[in-house]
């Protein structure tokens, strides 16, 4: 057992976690970055924009993450959009995040006093102006303990994309014990600490970020 | 030629009608002094002269400018008025000197170097050179004050605007910023102050309007009306407040 658990485990780490890694930060750059543009366009209170946004918002956080996955993966194609298992996962894991993103970002915005945007137009400044100049700045910083929360989220989620045939971590276990059920314990309590020890230093990090920002 | 004129101002929020028809003409060099129970629309008139609010009815022109014109930019109109707050609304983010040179760089295009040089010599004139790389939240509210309105007179504005700008001080630090008000006056600065202090609208004010409920019920000279008010509710408001 012991041979057959190192040879998992080995398995798991060099083929497994960077496929984890990569479709839990690829998601997580395209949230921030989506999360970002329609947060900010929430902010221009335009209300077809805002129909719009909420709309995305709404339905993304309304399904299942998973019917999300398997809608990407097996729905597409038969619209004509093909997509591999990684980027499939990607591109769910990612639209989820966007939506969650967008919340986060809209909050932060809002969060910010009116008056700080009233004394910036008063000086001259244009909307885009206010926005980069003085809300973003600010607003940044309160950021950054959800965008956290959402990045465990995304790595913890990551895990679905086994359902599509991704081969992370989660996979690579499932795959290992259909020989050897009795590696379900101990490869089970492996990737716990596997995924303890990618969401722990992101946490420390945040933390850091956020003292040195204020 | 006047500053900044009204004429026949109107402006609703929802069912609440704020200003009701007001008409009011602040030459240059002038200190006009709003005073007035709260509620009365008197924040509501400064905002409109820099489009911060937009009007209903009527017609604002500052300095040769119609803030009701479409053809008039933004940027042109409040580049002629500064704005001074009753919560000072600086920018926690940025020290004293950046928050002074933000207009000048963005607005007016100055460089860095140009910029710094002016805000030094708004924040000498305020009293606040050794302050200048402090952070809001070092300061006194007195200094934040001051440092705001170092900020407004970046743009070398036409017209200073202050809103309450005392009112949110302990009494003991009013007069810090009061002094600076006072200076500015005296170089003949274009001022129009929504203010509760009555002191300074009868010393150094040229000009009292006393609004209530969205009119100007009185207007005219501040020893004036002060000493001897015409109308019922300026006599009432001022045997309360003073």
């Amino acid at each position: 057992m012991n041979e057959h658990y190192l040879a998992a485990l080995r398995e798991v780490l060099v083929q497994g976690l960077p496929v984890t890694i990569k479709v839990s930060v690829a998601s997580i750059l395209i949230a921030i970055g989506g999360g970002l543009v329609l947060g900010v366009l929430r902010a221009l209170r335009n209300r077809a924009l805002d129909t719009i946004i909420i709309g995305y918002v709404e339905i993304l956080r309304g399904i299942p993450l998973l019917v999300l996955m398997f809608f990407v993966f097996f729905g597409l194609p038969q619209l004509g959009f093909h997509f591999l298992e990684v980027p499939s996962a990607i591109i769910a894991l990612g639209l989820w995040g966007a939506a969650n993103g967008a919340e986060i970002v809209r909050g932060a915005i809002f969060s910010i006093s009116a008056g700080q945007s009233e004394a910036g137009t008063a000086l001259g400044l244009n909307w885009l102006q206010v926005m980069v100049n003085v809300i973003l700045p600010q607003a940044v910083k309160r950021m950054i303990p959800p965008f956290m929360s959402l990045f465990v989220a995304t790595v913890e989620s990551s895990s679905l994309a086994a359902l599509i045939g991704v081969k992370d971590i989660v996979e690579i276990v499932r795959l290992r014990v259909e020989n050897d059920p009795s590696l379900w314990i101990p490869l089970l309590l492996s990737i716990l600490f596997i995924y303890f020890f990618i969401n722990y230093p992101v946490s420390i990090a945040s933390q850091r970020l956020e003292r040195r920002l204020t | 030629m006047s500053m900044v004129t009204m004429n026949h101002v109107r402006k609703a929020f929802g069912s609440n009608e704020v200003l009701k028809d007001i008409s009011l003409a602040v030459d240059p060099g002038e200190v006009c002094c709003i005073i007035g129970p709260s509620g009365s629309g008197k924040s509501t008139v400064l905002r409109c002269i820099n489009r911060l609010v937009s009007i209903d009815g009527g017609e604002v022109v500052v300095d040769g400018l119609s803030v009701t014109d479409p053809k008039v930019k933004d940027v042109d109109l409040r580049r002629r008025v500064g704005m001074v707050f009753q919560q000072f609304n600086l920018f926690p983010h940025m020290t004293a000197l950046q928050n002074v040179t933000l207009s000048p760089r963005k607005v007016r295009g100055l460089g860095a170097a140009e910029a710094d040089e002016l805000a030094m010599r708004l924040l000498a004139k305020v009293g606040l050179k050794e302050k200048a790389q402090q952070y809001p939240s070092q300061l006194s509210g007195g200094q934040q004050q001051r440092v705001a309105i170092a900020r407004a007179l970046a743009m070398e504005p036409k017209v200073m605007l202050f809103d309450e700008a005392t009112s949110a001080l302990d009494p003991e630090i009013t007069g810090e910023v009061l002094a600076v008000m006072r200076d500015l006056a005296a170089e003949h600065t274009t001022m129009i102050c929504v203010t509760h202090e009555m002191g300074f609208a009868r010393e150094v004010g040229t000009h009292l309007v006393f609004m209530d409920g969205g009119v100007i019920v009185e207007e005219g000279k501040p020893r004036a009306i002060f000493d001897n008010p015409q109308a019922q509710r300026t006599k009432a408001f001022l045997s309360k407040v003073l």
